[in-house]
């Protein structure tokens, strides 16, 4: 390792290392009896508990069902709703109005309306995240195929491509980066609504509802175990999005270097 | 378009006829987007007429227009909006002020961006409503916690853009100003900033669509006003009508307030334009 | 056309079979049909209330329909059924009107203005039985708060849930000191939020059931208000809802439902068994309150199925406020007619329980035993 990343790791953890110095130091030198306050190691006793309880891994693998099952479905239609209305103008503009005007509603205002259509089942929180999945692709992915060169299209129906090669030799790799924006944005945002849903929409377990009810209940060690497992999980969503985004954007520049 | 030439060459009569093509194509053109909104609030008007749902699911047009004309009457509506505005710009401006001193402090420094750049992504990584339930802990419920909320929602997005535009300004910019003789200052003011505003700026409006979203979140689970509790309130008394009212409201003010940041937009870029131009 | 014709001879037999089947049990209470014919249970009956518990729904239902599921009466009368019994515990109070809205319950426990409003905005629903009575609301103020009555209330921040069971009394309690809900800051907190603002701050003062006197335990609030002993008409009751088609659907498996929970109230008013009614109920840290709560009148008033002066002018008085108060937003409904005695009277005839629980006054004082 080089002397400068060295110095940058040393730097990049000297606040975090502080943090954790002071917090450790308060329950040290009980400079404060809230019940809120809890010492470092019972966070991880917390953790350890919940987990041989088995409440804390199926809370976080169903939180990730419902992500997955929302992002999927939201970002999936996006996605071919995006191309569809992308290749023509006339259908976009048929769509644009409903969709910028759907658009403006703030993401949770949707919740309880969702709960009244939908009840208060599994369904309507997947409906939810795939909702909020739904926008960001949607709105890439037209901004993506509108920007693919007039040029490159007149050659493409000058030389009878079929709607298939049209898209996929000459829309997909040109609208490519844009997609994948939305795509990465659309999976922020179906871990934020996941949570928002579960909060929201209670009954059955999720690690959003680990977090609401610790809350409520002033476990303040398992609420900050709920807090970095959603930050870990944060942080493996975005390695995972960034090393797919790398591996398309080479098969594009393959694609489009041939 | 040649078919139309073709036609400009034949008779008089025609001619009176192309007017009215264009103008039937101009018709067409503004009314096609606004056919979607009219058949959907055909179907709506229509199922609320024949009860295809029932207003216990899905409440009629008329039935959603009396609840706004009462709620405007009794000053309810307007008093929720500007709690909510007056919440949301507090916190926007707060946060978003923050973000762009700590994104610039980063871009500016590299000290600094070792320092904290980690922490900011740290605390990024966490969804914004992942930090809800401990802000609640620590802040309560009242004032304090919305403005937190609303001003966290804001900082990120800005402080992390701004460093990212900052970074992203080609060296060589530089390299011509201090040709130039431009102090460290001038630089910064004339070139690094205006060079990263675009990216800067794209934050900014993200971060307030970002700071009505957590402000809305926030209201839905702990107010006594705002548009928010206007949700809340109407649910729990089963007032699918006056729901929806604050859904279209919820739309409505942030629909507003991204347009306002657009206008100026339009304004700071036409200056920018203008230095350039002179 | 054979087809159609051979359908519509079909149709027609069925109709008279219906129709002959009718006239035979028109002597009996409609609901409990002969028992010969029995009806297949549906493959599942889910019956839903607000959770009282956040953490986990091992203590389901308000009342009766918390007793009878702690004591398994539920799964021991459907055992030999081919059905799956569901309960199921929202979080929030709305979303129990929302599920019965989108056939997502059949059952519900509801409190008495939640259950009107459904079904003034058009969920289609039955009140089938009492099934808690006489719950008593406190009022809460942090230990050393300057508030010392009701009327100090004016302009403060208050904690309560709309549509609660709490709403109504609040709202009455609030009339009774010539105050309503605009003379307070409503503060729309969940109970362990609102226990929490209390403590910061945030609010002034909490109305609630007898949690409060836990809190009130443990040194973070002092009571300045309480209907206990004081306002039988400013206390909470709750009902059994089930979905109009479901009970016509299902009449007999609706009538065992009821049967159950008045087996549950028999039990529950048996002075043997005080001790263990507050099992069901909340966790062990409430068992005193509980206690204390209840200690105004004996089990057998509040566990009572009865559909007596007492329930029905409460339920009427209801309506009436409600409507005042604009809450009901939909078409007039006629609550007696909504109020469906049936399943109870047959229950009752089954179980020869008929003079079992005294008829209570509308003020909920016994009225006495003469004219029976």
């Amino acid at each position: 390792m080089s002397v400068i990343s060295l110095r940058k790791l040393r730097r990049g953890t000297t606040i975090p290392a502080l943090i954790l110095l002071a917090w450790w130091a308060v329950y040290a030198f009980g400079i404060t009896d809230s019940k809120l306050f809890v010492p470092p190691g019972q966070v991880l006793t917390a953790a350890a508990t919940l987990s041989e309880a088995g409440e804390l891994w199926p809370a976080v693998g169903q939180s990730l069902l419902r992500a997955m099952g929302g992002f999927i479905l939201g970002a999936g239609i996006g996605l071919i709703m995006g191309v569809l209305l992308g290749m023509s103008s006339r259908t976009e503009r048929f769509f644009s109005l409903t969709l910028h005007s759907v658009k403006q509603v703030s993401l949770f205002a949707w919740l309880p309306l969702i709960s009244v259509w939908f009840g208060y089942e599994d369904g309507s929180k997947v409906v939810f995240i795939a909702l909020a999945a739904f926008f960001p692709v949607v709105l890439n992915t037209l901004e993506g195929v509108g920007n693919v060169p007039r040029d490159w299209v007149d050659v493409a129906r000058v030389s009878h491509f079929t709607p298939w090669q049209m898209f996929a030799r000459l829309v997909l790799p040109a609208a490519l980066p844009s997609i994948f924006n939305g795509i990465y944005l659309s999976l922020v945002f179906s871990w934020l609504a996941t949570l928002g849903a579960e909060y929201l929409l209670g009954s059955g377990i999720g690690l959003g509802t680990l977090l609401f009810e610790s809350r409520a209940e002033f476990k303040m060690d398992v609420v900050l175990v709920g807090l970095v497992l959603t930050g870990f999980i944060g942080f493996a969503l975005d390695i995972i999005a960034k090393a797919t985004e790398r591996r398309l954007l080479r098969w594009r520049e393959n694609t489009v270097g041939a | 378009m040649p078919a139309a030439k073709h036609r400009q060459q034949q008779p008089l009569p025609s001619l009176r006829a192309l007017a009215w093509r264009r103008r039937a194509a101009k018709l067409d053109y503004w009314l096609w987007p606004w056919l979607l909104p009219l058949i959907i609030l055909g179907l709506w008007w229509l199922g609320g007429r024949q009860q295809w749902l029932g207003s216990q699911v899905l409440p009629s047009p008329g039935e959603v227009l009396d609840s706004l004309t009462e709620l405007l009457a009794s000053g309810e509506l307007q008093r929720d909006v500007l709690i909510s505005l007056e919440r949301v710009l507090e916190g926007f401006l707060l946060g978003s002020a923050l973000g762009l001193a700590l994104g610039a402090a980063m871009g500016l420094s590299e000290r600094a961006s070792d320092y904290l750049y980690p922490l900011v992504r740290l605390i990024a990584y966490v969804p914004l409503l992942g930090w809800l339930p401990l802000l609640m802990l620590a802040f309560g419920i009242g004032e304090t916690l919305k403005a937190v909320l609303v001003a966290q929602a804001a900082l990120l997005p800005v402080a992390l853009n701004t460093y990212n535009g900052i970074r992203a300004v080609p060296p060589h910019y530089v390299e011509v100003g201090r040709i130039y003789g431009f102090s460290r200052r001038q630089a910064l003011w004339r070139i690094i900033l205006p060079a990263a505003f675009p990216m800067v700026w794209s934050s900014i409006r993200y971060g307030l669509t970002k700071s009505w979203l957590a402000l809305v979140v926030v209201e839905l689970l702990a107010s006594s006003e705002g548009l928010g509790f206007l949700m809340v309130d109407s649910r729990q008394l089963y007032r699918l009508d006056a729901m929806l009212v604050a859904v279209v409201s919820i739309g409505v003010v942030g629909f507003v307030l991204d347009q306002v940041l657009a206008m100026i937009e339009k304004r700071i870029l036409r200056w920018r334009r203008a230095g350039f131009a002179s | 056309m054979i087809q159609s014709t051979l359908l519509c001879s079909l149709y027609r037999r069925l109709g008279l079979a219906i129709l002959a089947f009718s006239l035979s049990t028109a002597g009996m209470p409609s609901a409990y049909a002969d028992a010969t014919v029995t009806e297949t249970p549906p493959k599942q009956i889910r019956l839903g209330g607000p959770s009282l518990s956040t953490a986990n729904n091992e203590h389901w239902g308000w009342g009766l329909l918390g007793i009878a599921h702690a004591r398994g009466l539920f799964q021991e009368e459907f055992r030999n059924d081919d059905t799956q019994l569901q309960f199921i515990g929202l979080n929030t109070v709305p979303m129990v009107s929302e599920a019965l809205a989108t056939n997502k319950l059949d059952f519900a426990g509801q409190g008495d203005l939640i259950s009107m409003i459904g079904r003034s905005a058009g969920v289609k629903t039955r009140y089938i039985l009492p099934v808690s009575k006489f719950g008593n609301a406190y009022l809460a103020v942090k230990a050393d708060s300057a508030i010392q009555s009701v009327t100090d209330l004016k302009g403060k921040k208050v904690a309560y849930l709309k549509g609660n069971y709490i709403h109504p009394q609040v709202i009455r309690i609030l009339a009774a000191n010539a105050m309503t809900e605009k003379d307070v800051v409503q503060m729309n907190l969940d109970q362990a939020t609102s226990t929490a603002a209390l403590g910061t701050g945030d609010i002034d003062a909490l109305f609630g059931g007898a949690e409060l006197l836990a809190l009130r335990d443990s040194g973070l609030a002092r009571i300045i208000y309480t209907t206990r002993g004081n306002a039988p008409n400013a206390t909470a009751q709750t009902g059994l809802i089930v979905r109009d088609d479901f009970a016509t659907r299902y009449p007999q498996t609706t009538a065992r439902i009821v049967k159950v929970l008045v087996r549950a109230a028999q039990w529950a008013s048996d002075d043997a068994n005080k001790e263990q009614v507050y099992g069901p109920w909340w966790s062990f840290r409430l068992q005193d309150a509980l206690k204390e709560d209840s200690s105004d009148r004996p089990w057998s008033e509040r566990a009572s199925p009865l559909f007596d002066k007492f329930l029905v002018s409460q339920y009427h008085d209801t309506y009436r406020l409600a409507k005042e108060l604009k809450l009901l937003r939909g078409k007039d409904f006629d609550v007696d007619q909504w109020m469906d005695h049936s399943f109870l009277d047959a229950a009752l005839k089954d179980l020869h329980l008929e003079h079992f629980w005294a008829e209570l006054d509308e003020h909920g004082q016994p009225i006495a035993q003469t004219g029976q």
